[in-house]
């Protein structure tokens, strides 16, 4: 009689355990499939509702979603792989020239800064590096903001 | 008897690891997205989830309907040569006190329209495109540069009095001088912002063109005959322009199409104006909202959208009107391009309207009519309609107060 009772108990004990590897399993693979909270900074420039770039922290991705129109021959934004930046080209002029503004990015710390701006004051630049809320560069019409899980629209 | 208990736990343990392992292989579901560019003179995204095959079949239907109703009532040009489609609202607007032959698609948008017109007492009105486009011009003649003896709206970040008007006094390549009701003020150019208001002369031009215009003798005469559909528009100042509902009408029939095909993960979001959604498989802990941030009409600036509340939808649509993104300064005034049809001119007692419901066409076209609603009548419209609309309306109104008419959306107030 003690001897079911025992192999009763370890049958229960293995039963419970195989249910909270289940369960366990189950949340992990919720957690890590189910697309997540993606967590993402959008470059945005002059009166534009769409983002001329998206930093994506999760899957570790650079989208341009458009180019601007100039009468340079680079094309911008460029993105420069080997250095974590985007670069586009800011409102701000000296002599005539529109400025680059360059946007460094670091998929580990998520987290985005203006590196180069040409203003009068660089504020933007001065904000060095940011992990939520935004980067508004003024004079050169761009803005860098950081987009979490909080909402899905903005209206 | 326990052991028989222990064995069905074991085996059904066993059968949910598989099936959760399984299930979790399926990895070629995921979210797609896509904007379209070309349509309603706005951008339209929409993303849903299935796998890329499901995706690109369901864009593409989704793109032939914008397509189709962009055609079909645009009021600033014809249909291409090659069309296949009869008239479209350009080309009724040419063609007055002519009987003429349209498709059955325009046809029901109209019927519709006409019903809404009804339905608000004749706030929402589609006859009145001569005057919108009078008020869209004002907005366009805003002037660009500033010039001594402009008068600008300054707004800064910082915690200053927004929206004071000045006079411009001086300026130069980084300073602007500005002369208020009792105090002058230097400012940095690049550190803020400002809004310039329209001339006097651009302003009492386009009041003395409104003065002029009547739409009262404004007839739309839809008539069907045989599966054949006719329309007849007549009065001296008659333009249709049905802005106001074709984004939320061809919205809802996109919204359908998705539902018809059985996809429960999806948004569209039309110009930021109109959205329609299912649920939302990236809160799986939320229930599955979606998370819409209400941007404050009187402290937004172009650059920073600051939110006075929060909403949650889902299986919902959504539309929403302000004065705080196309419009001019005149006055104190904000005049942007949601007039009324009994004054012709643009109202001044909301900032901005959200309207949550399930009809976005419906919503699309409330929006616009609620907004020149005088307090009074839109209360009143709220108290007889609201529940067989089966509306949720959040008010902002220009002397900076809310007004909600919710009944289970959940929405935070951030400015309280």
């Amino acid at each position: 009689m003690s001897n079911v009772s025992l192999k009763t108990k370890r049958d229960l004990f293995l039963g419970l355990g195989v249910l909270v590897f289940v369960l366990l399993t189950w949340l992990i693979l919720t957690l890590t499939l189910s697309n997540g909270t993606a967590t993402s900074a959008s470059i945005y420039y002059g009166s534009n509702r769409e983002a001329i770039a998206t930093i994506d922290f999760v899957s570790e991705q650079i989208s341009i979603h458009y180019y601007q129109e100039t009468e340079s021959n680079t094309r911008y934004p460029y993105v420069d792989f080997s250095n974590n930046t985007i670069t586009l080209l800011g409102d701000y002029e000296v002599d005539g020239m529109r400025q680059e503004v360059v946007i460094t990015y670091d998929f580990e710390k998520q987290s985005v800064q203006i590196k180069e701006e040409q203003s009068p004051y660089n504020v933007c630049s001065k904000q060095g590096e940011i992990t939520s809320g935004a980067l508004i560069c003024l004079p050169n019409s761009v803005r860098v903001e950081f987009k979490n899980a909080e909402e899905d629209f903005i209206l | 008897m326990a052991t028989i208990f222990i064995k069905k736990i074991l085996l059904i343990s066993t059968v949910l690891a598989t099936a959760i392992t399984f299930s979790a292989c399926k990895t070629n579901e995921d979210m797609h997205s896509v904007t379209f560019y070309d349509y309603m003179y706005t951008s339209i995204t929409i993303s849903l989830y299935g796998t890329e095959q499901e995706a690109d079949i369901h864009f593409q239907a989704l793109n032939d309907i914008y397509e189709t109703y962009d055609a079909l009532t645009n009021n600033y040009q014809g249909l291409e040569e090659d069309s296949e489609y009869l008239e479209n609202i350009y080309t009724i607007n040419q063609q007055k006190d002519t009987k003429l032959e349209i498709d059955k698609m325009l046809y029901l948008l109209l019927e519709d329209a006409i019903r809404l017109q009804t339905l608000t007492e004749g706030y929402f009105n589609i006859g009145i495109g001569k005057p919108v486009k009078a008020w869209k011009n004002l907005i366009l003649n805003t002037p660009n540069e500033i010039t001594v003896g402009n008068h600008i709206y300054i707004r800064t970040y910082e915690n200053q009095p927004i929206y004071q008007r000045y006079e411009v006094i001086f300026f130069d390549e980084t300073d602007i001088q500005v002369q208020g009701e009792d105090t002058t003020r230097t400012f940095k150019k690049d550190q803020l912002i400002y809004d310039i208001e329209v001339t006097t002369e651009a302003f009492n031009q386009t009041q003395a063109v409104i003065d002029t215009m009547n739409i009262e003798e404004n007839q739309i005469i839809l008539e069907s005959e045989d599966e054949t559909y006719f329309i007849t528009i007549k009065g001296s100042d008659i333009e249709l322009d049905v802005g106001a509902f074709s984004k939320g009408y061809a919205t809802e029939k996109a919204k359908d199409y998705l539902i018809e095909q059985g996809v429960t993960y999806f948004s569209i979001s039309a110009g930021s104006s109109t959205i329609s959604v299912g649920q939302n498989i990236n809160r799986p802990t939320q229930n599955e909202v979606y998370i819409i941030s209400l941007t404050d009409p009187i402290t937004s600036l172009p650059f920073f959208k600051e939110p006075y509340g929060i909403i949650h939808i889902k299986n919902q649509s959504l539309a929403t009107s302000g004065n705080f993104e196309q419009y001019t300064m005149y006055q104190g005034l904000r005049y942007h391009h949601l007039i009324s049809p009994f004054t012709l001119t643009p109202t001044h007692d909301y900032a901005a309207l959200t309207i949550i419901g399930d009809d976005a066409g419906l919503l699309d076209a409330l929006s616009t009519a609620l907004f020149v609603m005088p307090k009074n009548m839109f209360d009143a419209f709220m108290e007889t309609h609201q529940a067989s609309l089966n509306i949720q309306v959040i008010r902002y109104n220009t002397d900076n107060t809310i007004d909600t008419f919710i009944t289970d959306v959940y929405f935070e107030d951030l400015l309280s």
